[in-house]
């Protein structure tokens, strides 16, 4: 049995990976939501066994992990070894989807190279038909998820203030201060109140004192990709905890489909391989799939059977089906004003002023205000001072700067206007063509075949960026900038996070789970993710996953 | 503010002074001839490093020992193997063309055999020619290293760079009045 992770790469160490005896319950994905569920029915002593596809990575080698990232001369963009052969895809929709640049695939999953923001989503978020005749309702309301919010925020450790007028009602305080604002958080703020526009803090998984033994944050910056003083929330945090309390955690397990019983009404076995090509097969009484949006969509498809050729749980054919992310656009001008003296990489003040609404369109809508950082200084040092370009003829001709000669040179970029940028986010709707479905034509290296992203904005998007690049421009406006540039509607960027495709609801002829999250389709089937999202808002998705994963946990435990 | 000495060559590329500088590369096959398994960095490549330090290191940075080895504590194995690979082949260049190892040279000669090799010129490569490597491999991660620490951020006027565990209330902090 594999012991508690202790840090070190399963690459080095022999590693058994035969299935388990006797498991109670198989839970497919060891990020957030698989380490939560893992934890909670582990510290109830039921045998729990975790597969993930990825590995453990050694926390030891964060450190150089941002070393690769803040040095321009290190390919830093694959540190979680996304991209492989493992990891193909296809995106065949108008939107070009970078899917491995969106997740991460190992022991703590996403959440590894999250940012760490966690708001939870409002009532309205919840009753799109009610109230706008829009999408689905979801089958149950803010307040069902309430206390699960703050069960969530505890777990995950979550620092927030109450400056926030617009966020939904809670009944505690968060469990850490706020982080405080930056400089230019008070330059943003001063335009927004010309404007009658209200900036308050930003609730972060993130640590802004000593939280659950893990340190506060220590402020290197580099919270994208990698946080090396472990402040912030990630995953592994939860996947360490159900160690402790005796799950069994299996890296490096991918799983290619699952069996069911000839009823068709129970999931027998998840069917998984491991490095070097063996398969082995884990049974179970429940199964938990909690491997994203994309990977948790493909696995029910690639689950065919004579019984279920359209893949398993997919009676509705809504499986894959109403994929979604949010997009957003972004604005950015030349500010009179010096940058924050020092630097952080996530964001400390927001409005959600324009997220409740009373008619259909403009839909939510979340603004950020991105810290104005000095430059990054590694990054300057390895260029020799020379921030515009790399490899240029100047480098063959006067030589990259070092010494004294690179203070001279960084010190000759400092100065001027400074460059703001503020976000607004956009809620969208769910579209039924959006999916993920299965590329038959392309395999990955174990000769499965890859998921296929089909995504693009909708008019919703589109209508509610409309509204949000007046909000930018006005503010961009009032700050005085000059060479203000906002995203056209055609550029919208999308944030990564992934939602939909196993969609809940009450009906079995258009959803995949029902309000427990259990699959209409079999009896011991849940899953816990993103993608049973009926509606996502325009808020950040992670802090919702892990209080639907909290209620999850109790419906486990109430058919366990 | 005055001209840097690249900006200057910059002005001067502009006004139509052509370029047909063809940097000399030595070959990557002059590669360290240290093929043992060993990632443990010793004293004396601790010394070659700081050496390198001193060369590329603002002079008011007086002590880089610790910052080198501060960098060094973390460097996982291979990349520890990969920078005594390329002190090696530093050492060596040092010994063709001054009979001693880097360390042992004065820093106006260290900083001549760097200029020599064209460390400052070629593009960082880190599977490239010795000179390649060498700036990849050690003079960029002293840049880094210096520049992730105070002892060098401090001297453009950033208290906390990216990279430093200095802790968050730093950027919560109002710009200093001469950056105004």
């Amino acid at each position: 049995m594999t012991g508690p992770n202790d840090g070190g790469s399963s690459e080095r160490r022999q590693v058994d990976r035969r299935p388990s005896g006797d498991a109670d319950v198989c839970i497919v994905g060891g990020g957030v939501a698989g380490g939560l569920v893992a934890q909670r029915l582990a510290a109830r002593d039921y045998d729990v066994v975790l597969l993930e596809a990825g590995k453990r990575f050694d926390r030891e080698a964060r450190h150089r992990q941002m070393e690769d990232v803040l040095r321009p001369d290190v390919d830093g963009t694959d540190v979680w070894e996304m991209g492989g052969e493992r990891d193909r895809y296809t995106s065949s929709g108008a939107f070009d989807y970078p899917l491995n640049r969106t997740r991460v695939k190992g022991v703590g999953g996403t959440t590894l190279h999250w940012l760490g923001i966690t708001p939870r989503l409002h009532p309205k978020d919840f009753e799109m038909q009610s109230r706008y005749g829009l999408a689905r309702d979801w089958p149950f309301g803010y307040e069902t998820l309430r206390p699960y919010y703050a069960e969530a925020e505890r777990e995950l450790g979550v620092a927030g203030g109450t400056d926030n007028p617009f966020a939904p009602p809670r009944e505690t305080d968060y469990p850490m201060p706020a982080f405080p604002q930056s400089h230019s958080d008070s330059v943003f703020q001063a335009a927004c109140d010309s404007l009658d526009i209200t900036t308050h803090s930003v609730p972060q998984a993130r640590n802004s004192e000593v939280y659950d033994g893990r340190s506060q944050c220590l402020g290197y910056s580099t919270c994208i990709p990698v946080c090396p003083s472990g402040a912030k929330y990630s995953g592994d945090v939860h996947v360490r905890k159900a160690e402790q309390a005796g799950a069994r955690v299996i890296d490096r397990a991918r799983v290619q489909w699952l069996a069911h019983d000839e009823a068709g009404e129970r999931v027998t076995e998840a069917v998984y391989r491991v490095p070097g090509g063996e398969r082995y097969r884990q049974a179970a009484d429940q199964f938990v799939l909690a491997a994203g949006a994309v990977e948790t969509a493909r696995l029910l498809l690639l689950s065919r059977s004579g019984q279920y050729p359209d893949g398993l749980a997919n009676s509705s054919g809504a499986v894959g089906r109403y994929f979604t992310d949010h997009p957003s656009i972004e604005a950015t001008g030349l500010v009179d004003e010096p940058p924050n003296p020092n630097p952080i990489r996530f964001h400390s003040s927001e409005s959600h002023q324009f997220y409740d609404h009373e008619d259909p369109v403009p839909g939510s809508l979340k603004l950020e205000f991105k810290n104005a950082d000095p430059a990054s200084l590694p990054d300057l040092a390895v260029r020799g001072g020379d921030s515009r370009t790399r490899d240029d003829v100047l480098d063959v001709v006067a030589g990259d700067a070092w010494g004294d000669e690179l203070v001279e040179q960084i010190e000759s970029h400092v100065g001027g206007k400074t460059r703001f940028t503020i976000r607004a986010t956009a809620e969208p709707l769910p579209r039924r063509d959006n999916t993920v479905s299965l590329d038959h034509d392309k395999t990955d290296d174990a000769g499965t075949p890859v998921p296929d992203v089909d995504f693009s904005f909708g008019e919703h998007s589109r209508e509610t960026l409309a509204f949000a690049d007046g909000v930018l421009r006005d503010i961009m406006d009032e700050l005085g900038a000059t060479d203000v540039s906002v995203d056209s509607l055609d550029e919208a960027r999308h944030a990564s996070h992934h939602m939909g495709t196993t969609r809940m609801g009450e009906d079995p002829e258009t959803s995949v789970v029902d309000a427990r999250l259990r699959t209409h389709d079999l009896d011991n089937l849940t899953i816990a993710s993103s993608s049973v999202f009926p509606t996502v808002g325009a808020m950040n998705p992670t802090l919702t996953i892990a209080a639907l994963c909290l209620k999850a946990t109790d419906h486990l435990l109430a058919d366990l | 503010m005055d001209l840097t000495r690249r900006q200057t060559v910059a002005a001067v590329l502009a006004g139509g002074f052509g370029t047909s500088a063809v940097l000399q590369s030595l070959p990557a096959d002059d590669r360290s001839a240290d093929s043992r398994d060993e990632s443990e960095i010793t004293d004396a490549e601790t010394r070659s490093l700081t050496a390198l330090a001193d060369v590329v290191y603002p002079s008011e940075v007086s002590d880089p020992t610790p910052i080198v080895e501060g960098y060094l504590r973390y460097q996982p194995p291979d990349s520890r193997r990969a920078i005594r690979a390329a002190i090696a082949a530093l050492d060596g260049q040092a010994r063709r063309r001054y009979g001693g190892s880097f360390a042992a040279l004065a820093l106006d000669e260290r900083a001549r055999l760097l200029r020599d090799l064209g460390v400052d010129r070629v593009a960082p490569d880190s599977d490239g020619t010795v000179p390649e490597r060498i700036r990849h491999t050690l003079v960029n991660g002293l840049l880094y290293a210096v520049f992730t620490h105070p002892a060098g951020s401090s001297l453009v006027g950033v208290e906390n760079p990216r990279g430093y565990p200095g802790g968050y209330d730093s950027y919560a902090k109002p710009p200093n009045e001469d950056s105004r």
